[in-house]
């Protein structure tokens, strides 16, 4: 009885860490891949632009930010499974 | 303008500078006669001295100098260093916290270490050494061309007395400065110096990026007074790219300079220098995230490459004294001369301390890897000492080389190390992540890599141009419309990675096929 209870604590635990493990991936694998597709912001339609600038400039900008806080989340989560180690 | 407040608002901090250089030899003290002391600070930096010692390998004369001077040229694709920041730090995420382990649990003081080690081979490593010293030198060159646009501007405005040489004399003697601290204090030094150089920095392109914007009436009619190109030389536009957007056929010359450009960057020996010094994996981590909000500078930098159509004063400046002189010439037109001594000191020192930090690697590469192999018995006081001289050598024979040659095209320096350096990729990232490379393949596709990147650069600059140095790093395939025109980096490592994974792959089937599929079991 107890040993069952072992066991699927034990598979529970590794599906926790292969869910962080895909979820810290996805937070760097997403930021890269937009940043690198560059047909998705090269437009200077008028419609798009900010400040007078146009969306080819100032979408990577934006994104920037966003894959900071992506990378430092995924750091997180990445440090944490380190020290549970 | 008072030209005397500039400068003497820029000497005092300069001294400040200095002092500081020679005082980090106390910081976290440690023994400087040993290589891993005075080379990785002895792997003691914490996460907020590490952030500025590898964002200091960001915010360099590249972003302050080369990059506008390329954008306000020849337009849109050199905006491609901002995905490339953002790249860049996904990159290191992935493979650095792994190179920091492997290196900490045996000891090693440079990537080549490694590659000694993994692929067992003197020879490789020598080479890979090699590379990364030749790579580094265009890039410290390039660092020098953005202190001499400073100066040029400073010593222009203030006196017509031959200006080029006040100006050289005066990178001599700022190169002799900088090497004495150097010597000195090693990587503590660049470190502590590195804090003012970003403190000074980040204040001015925080002002720069609001306040010029404002002065100048708003990015709408700069876009298209820079898509009109009045008041620049039509020669020296050509090829322009594009204003507001990239033109279709150089779609994947942005994508690829950004991609490589990413890669390249962690092979650099100054950068893994820098993680090596950090005290832990999860310091890497923390501060490598948040390293591309440092981008958002570059961006706005680059942007001044737009920008400074709109100002006729800082135009009238660049036309005279070169379009490296974007950001100090719209620096210079725009504020006060207080603040623009301490800009363009945060930029002269935004060329020094990169310079001496990628000294300081290139003298670890030279000492562990080239010449330690020759001469085993090499103490550690030797190895320190060699590491030592080998830094004031390398800076001065990248001086030497800014004398020598002419300013035509700074970030093509910065793109030629480019080329050279990602064909050390499949040596230095691979053995992280496997055991099944060659050292003969990936030899061979070093070797094959490097000789395509120097052919590809001859055709594309001397034969298809016909011009008289290196004005382009994009090779054409627009017969293939949807190529368009690529960075040659990528198809030497496209090339290089093909003949290392496909060659380790049949040597690994020809090894294992005497014993049969019974050496699969262990």
């Amino acid at each position: 009885m107890t040993e069952t209870k072992n066991v699927s604590k034990r598979s529970k635990k590794e599906a926790d860490v292969l869910r962080d493990k895909v979820i810290a991936a996805l937070l760097l694998l997403i930021p890269m891949v937009v940043f690198a597709v560059t047909p998705i912001y090269n437009s200077s339609s008028s419609g798009l632009s900010l400040f007078g600038l146009t969306f080819f400039y100032w979408f990577p900008i934006v994104w920037l930010v966003i894959s900071a806080i992506m990378y430092f989340v995924a750091a997180m989560i990445l440090n944490k499974m380190e020290g549970d180690q | 303008m008072n030209d005397v407040v500039v400068i003497g608002v820029f000497l005092a901090l300069f001294v400040i500078f200095v002092f500081l250089g020679f005082w980090a030899s106390r910081f976290r003290r440690g023994d400087l006669s040993d290589l891993g002391e005075w080379g990785l600070a002895g792997r003691k930096l914490g996460a907020y001295l590490a952030w500025f010692l590898v964002g200091a390998d960001l915010y360099t004369a590249y972003t302050f100098i080369a990059i506008p001077e390329s954008v306000f040229l020849h337009g849109a694709i050199y905006y491609f260093a901002v995905p490339y920041v953002g790249i860049a730090f996904g990159v290191a995420m992935i493979t650095m916290p792994k190179m920091w382990k492997i290196a900490k649990d045996k000891n090693y003081v440079t990537a080549v270490d490694m590659v000694h080690d993994k692929f067992n081979s003197k020879t490789l490593a020598m080479l890979i050494a090699l590379t990364g010293i030749v790579a580094e030198l265009p890039y410290i060159a390039l660092q020098i061309y953005g202190m001499q646009a400073v100066l040029l501007v400073m010593i222009g405005q203030l006196t017509s007395y031959d200006v080029t040489l006040i100006t050289e004399l005066s990178l001599v003697l700022a190169f002799i400065i900088l090497a004495a601290f150097t010597f000195t204090s090693g990587l503590r030094g660049a470190t502590i110096t590195a804090v003012m150089k970003d403190a000074i920095i980040l204040g001015t392109v925080i002002v720069a990026i609001i306040a010029i914007p404002i002065a100048l009436g708003g990015f709408g009619k700069a876009i298209s007074l820079f898509s009109s190109g009045v008041g620049v030389s039509p020669t020296s536009r050509v090829p322009f790219t594009g204003s507001g957007s990239l033109a279709p056929l150089l779609v994947n010359a942005f994508v690829s300079l950004s991609i490589m450009s990413a890669f390249a960057l962690y092979l650099y020996p100054h950068a893994i220098n820098g993680v090596l010094s950090i005290d832990s994996t999860k310091k890497i981590r923390q501060s490598t995230a948040l390293l591309p909000l440092y981008g958002i500078g570059l961006a706005f930098l680059a942007l001044l490459g737009i920008l400074i159509y709109s100002s006729p004063v800082a135009m009238a400046m660049v036309s005279k004294y070169g379009a490296t002189t974007v950001v100090p010439s719209l620096i210079y037109a725009e504020f006060p001369d207080w603040f623009v001594g301490i800009a363009f000191l945060g930029i002269f020192i935004g060329g020094l301390v990169p310079a001496s930090i990628m000294a300081i690697s290139q003298a670890n590469l030279m000492v562990r890897n080239v010449l330690k192999p020759f001469w085993p018995n090499m103490d550690a006081k030797m190895e320190a000492r060699l590491a030592k001289w080998f830094s004031v050598i390398f800076k001065f024979i990248a001086l030497g080389f800014i004398f020598l040659i002419s300013p035509t095209f700074a970030l093509g320096l910065q793109l030629v190390g480019g080329i050279i350096i990602l064909q050390t990729l499949p040596s230095i990232f691979f053995p992280l992540y496997t055991d099944r490379l060659e050292k003969v393949p990936v030899g061979v596709g070093w070797a094959a890599g490097l000789v395509l990147g120097v052919y590809m650069l001859y055709e594309a600059n001397f034969v298809q141009h016909t011009s008289t140095s290196i004005t382009t790093v994009l090779f054409d395939f627009s017969t293939v419309s949807w190529v368009g025109f690529l960075y040659i980096a990528f198809v030497a490592l496209l090339l290089n990675l093909l003949i290392s994974i496909v060659g380790s792959l049949l040597m690994g089937l020809f090894k294992s096929s005497p014993k049969g599929t019974a050496a699969k079991s262990d």
